[in-house]
């Protein structure tokens, strides 16, 4: 029996402290040494904001390793409800005082509705993947997805405004795909910010915080729920009252259209 | 203000780099270059019908480029953060603003030619209308592309990588939302048939785009491709 060693694999160049990482699939990219230098320590909920769009690898840090959720969850939760709100407002402002009201308070119930109801599956079909992730990491994971949507909504929003008090003729068309366009962007960025928390954690510390297929899967109910409440409670319907809601699956209402 | 504008147009590099250590003052200064710059432009424009018409539009114009750039500041800076560019609110404002302020200066730059072939254009006549417009247009493209190249250094100056996102994220944001509020203060050099003042409601009624589908819709339906 050979009493000489096997020699022990040395880890790839520029690996932070030295861990094992599987280098062909996690390449350093660019933007993984940005976010590296990020530095951030949330003050307060009212600061958080700053951390999503100056800081995210800060962010993605304290999120893997549960430091400052609290205070993550409360400003992300603030985020998402005042960008979501406002944004309402400008939904409404083409159907009348009334209707800027009424959207004001759908357009928040659609989207944390539909952040809350998805959240038991994100959490555990995570689980089930083998993602090491809590269920308050979920919570503010799930949390900065929309806040980070809610901030390019809010640097939409007088963009959008604008044009809803600008335009006035047969401009419900051109309203309607305007909006549809941020709102898409707006939450594509938000599942780009989750996408790459997940890759940075993966190249960093060698560790799932979450799966990839799942993730992109629940990205997709998401979206479905979000489009199903919104045909449900109306925040776009002038013609609604309040507590009235339309059952029916959203796609037909979106061919009626 | 003589010097950030000389410094801005012959060394852009050295102007950013002074313009960190006092943004505030910078900014003053090149929003006051601009501003003239826009007002000659203004003035050049409203020159074809020229009375009143001429004070409005000399007005107007760097009303049309604060006005746009106001609507459009928070998506310019949440766009230069995601794209990693750790700009401070002041520094993505110095940046726009010497990026507008190269642009007005061009235009300014060419507003005594324009301002002579506008004051001398026949009128009405739709044809010398046509000719302004385009020549306004060329005006407009190359003072833009000057613009942007301030706007390319002044993104450069503040990170290490690629810049190509978000100057064009910057353009397109600022062009689309600009179309819209020209739509608003609309007419600018002003209709070969008379002009009477500025009408806000006027101005608020129909939409940039509906209205530039209309008109293809009616080129398209005139040419026979469309019934």
């Amino acid at each position: 029996m050979s009493t000489q060693l096997d020699p022990v694999p040395q880890p790839a160049e520029g690996t932070p402290y030295g861990q094992t990482v599987e280098p062909e699939r996690w390449v350093p990219r660019p933007w993984f040494k940005r976010w590296e230098d990020d530095e951030f320590t949330p003050r307060g909920p009212l600061n958080v904001g700053a951390g999503l769009l100056r800081a995210q690898g800060a962010v993605a840090r304290d999120l893997f390793s549960d430091r400052n959720l609290n205070t993550y969850i409360a400003g992300c939760g603030l985020i998402m409800v005042f960008a979501s709100l406002l944004y309402g407002a400008i939904l409404g402002s083409v159907g009348g005082a009334g209707q800027v009201a009424y959207a004001a308070i759908k357009f928040p119930v659609v989207i944390v509705g539909a952040c809350g109801i998805c959240l038991p599956s994100f959490y555990v079909f995570q689980a089930l993947t083998g993602a090491r992730l809590s269920l308050k990491q979920a919570v503010a994971s799930v949390l900065m997805l929309g806040a980070a949507a809610g901030l390019i909504l809010l640097g939409c929003a007088p963009i959008a405004w604008f044009f809803s008090v600008s335009t006035t003729e047969d401009a419900g068309a051109f309203l309607g795909l305007m909006h549809a366009v941020i709102i898409a962007l707006s939450t594509t960025f938000g599942f780009h910010f989750i996408t790459r928390t997940h890759r940075y954690v993966a190249w960093k510390h060698g560790e799932r915080l979450f799966d990839g297929r799942v993730l992109a899967l629940w990205f997709v109910l998401l979206v479905l729920v979000a489009a199903q409440m919104a045909s449900y409670l109306g925040p776009l319907d002038t013609d609604r009252g309040m507590l009235e809601t339309r059952r029916g699956f959203f796609l037909s209402a979106l061919f009626e259209v | 203000m003589t010097a950030v504008v000389g410094n801005l147009l012959h060394a852009p590099d050295r102007h950013f780099r002074l313009a960190w250590r006092m943004p505030a003052r910078t900014n003053l200064r090149l929003l006051a270059g601009g501003v003239v710059g826009a007002m000659a432009w203004g003035a050049a424009m409203g020159s074809h019908v020229g009375r009143m018409h001429l004070l409005i539009t000399t007005v107007k114009m760097p009303l049309f480029f604060l006005f746009t750039l106001a609507l459009c500041f928070p998506l310019m800076h949440i766009t230069l953060l995601v794209c990693g560019v750790r700009a401070k609110a002041t520094q993505t404002l110095t940046v726009a603003l010497s990026g507008l302020s190269v642009l007005a200066l061009c235009l300014g730059a060419c507003a005594p030619v324009v301002a002579l072939f506008c004051a001398s254009a026949p009128i009405p006549s739709m044809a010398s209308y046509l000719n302004l417009y385009v020549l306004c247009l060329l005006c407009g493209v190359v003072a833009g592309v000057a613009g942007l190249r301030v706007l390319a250094r002044g993104m450069r100056s503040l990170c290490t990588g690629r810049v190509r996102v978000p100057l064009l994220a910057w353009a397109l944001i600022y062009q689309f939302t600009g179309a819209q509020v020209a739509w608003v203060l609309r007419p600018w050099i002003g209709s070969s048939y008379g002009v009477d003042g500025y009408s806000l409601s006027h101005g608020l009624s129909g939409n940039f785009y509906l209205g530039v589908g209309k008109v293809l819709l009616r080129w398209l339906t005139e040419l026979g491709v469309i019934s």
